[in-house]
């Protein structure tokens, strides 16, 4: 079975929060299992559980659909460290601060077309205009509105005369 | 006129007038020696004085008159020597310089002829070059124009080009300022996605590599 983040972990910074996530919900799982363990009681349950994020309770649900238990959180904390470190990640610059929609939209193309651990950082430089700039490492896609006027603005004149 | 003609009449005037010459000199010594004729007159026999006066003065008017006829008639062959040696010497001075004008003229009519070749040939030098000349300022014109217009038109495209480039940098300037204030990402989102997709095996390509 393959790794694969959700959409809602998307830069390395979200990648990072939730394996702090996972690692303090795995001490604790293993805190409160050596309790129940110790108590012996009968419809014991685990108690004072943490409060985790969207991102971090879909990883814990995914590893649990066969049965959460020490060897699977140990499993998604390795899965998320070996994430951490050979992850690629490409950054989207906006024209504007990206909204969850649309960062849900292009993190979920993203997993689905390069890789499913692929981190994905978004910034905002309003002078784009629109559109949209893929950088990885030294690779530069200029999709902005700004390129696109600039590369045509050699038609302006044409289409000025036009007019 | 022949010159030995000419020399041959020259010749007969000095024998002429030596002839003349030892004539007068023959009479006068013949008539006035008065020591060789002084033993005839005493030898003759004695005449009257008035026969004798007359004799002498008969011989004297005789002897006058040959002189006379003598000298007219060396002064007539004289004049008409001196004449014909004036009409010989016209004529032969007329025909040298006759001959030397026939020369002069003829001298002239070369040197007329050889100044007319040579103002010919200058003047068909003159014309060559000043053909040459035109046609190298007709060439020189041309290429001229020709570079000129093509400076004209240069100049004319980079005028238009600084235009275009200026309403270019004015209307981008003034999307950028209207643009960048009202950005909807949402509706940004499908051409977003549409150029990954266009692109998707291109960054699949570099992320792998």
């Amino acid at each position: 079975m393959t790794f694969r983040l959700p959409e809602t972990i998307a830069s390395s910074q979200d990648l990072a929060s939730v394996t702090a996530e996972i690692k303090s919900y795995a001490t604790w799982y293993m805190h409160e299992s050596i309790k129940l363990r110790v108590a012996k009681k009968k419809n014991a349950t685990l108690k004072n559980e943490p409060v985790l994020s969207k991102g971090a309770a879909d990883l814990i649900r995914e590893a649990a659909k066969g049965g959460l238990d020490r060897q699977s959180l140990d499993q998604l904390n390795r899965n998320l460290e070996t994430a951490t470190k050979t992850a690629t990640t490409i950054t989207f610059t906006l024209a504007a601060p990206v909204t969850s929609s649309v960062k849900e939209q292009l993190v979920a193309w993203c997993r689905k077309n390069i890789g499913d651990t692929v981190l994905i950082t978004f910034q905002h430089n309003s002078t784009i205009l629109g559109g949209a700039v893929l950088r990885y490492k030294s690779r530069v896609f200029d999709w902005s509105f700004r390129r696109a006027i600039t590369d045509n603005a050699s038609k302006f004149p044409e289409v000025l005369r036009r007019v | 006129m022949d010159p030995f003609f000419t020399t041959f009449l020259i010749l007969n005037a000095l024998i002429i007038g030596v002839v003349a010459t030892l004539a007068v000199q023959h009479a006068f010594a013949h008539y006035r020696s008065p020591e060789a004729k002084k033993p005839e007159v005493q030898s003759l026999p004695k005449m009257l004085p008035e026969m004798k006066k007359k004799l002498l003065d008969e011989a004297e008017e005789k002897f006058r008159q040959q002189i006379v006829t003598a000298t007219t008639g060396l002064q007539k062959d004289i004049e008409k020597t001196t004449a014909e040696l004036s009409t010989h010497v016209t004529k032969i001075g007329g025909e040298i310089i006759s001959t030397e004008m026939q020369r002069y003229r003829e001298s002239l009519d070369a040197l007329r002829r050889q100044t007319d070749q040579i103002i010919k040939q200058a003047q068909a030098g003159v014309s060559q070059h000043q053909a040459d000349l035109g046609t190298r300022i007709d060439e020189l014109r041309g290429e001229l124009e020709k570079k000129l217009q093509a400076d004209i038109d240069a100049e004319k495209e980079h005028m238009i080009a600084q235009v275009d480039t200026k309403i270019t940098d004015a209307v981008t300037a003034f999307l950028s300022e209207t643009l960048q204030h009202n950005v909807d990402l949402g509706s940004q989102t499908d051409y977003i996605i549409g150029m990954l997709e266009e692109h998707k095996d291109t960054i699949a390509q570099e992320i792998r590599q």
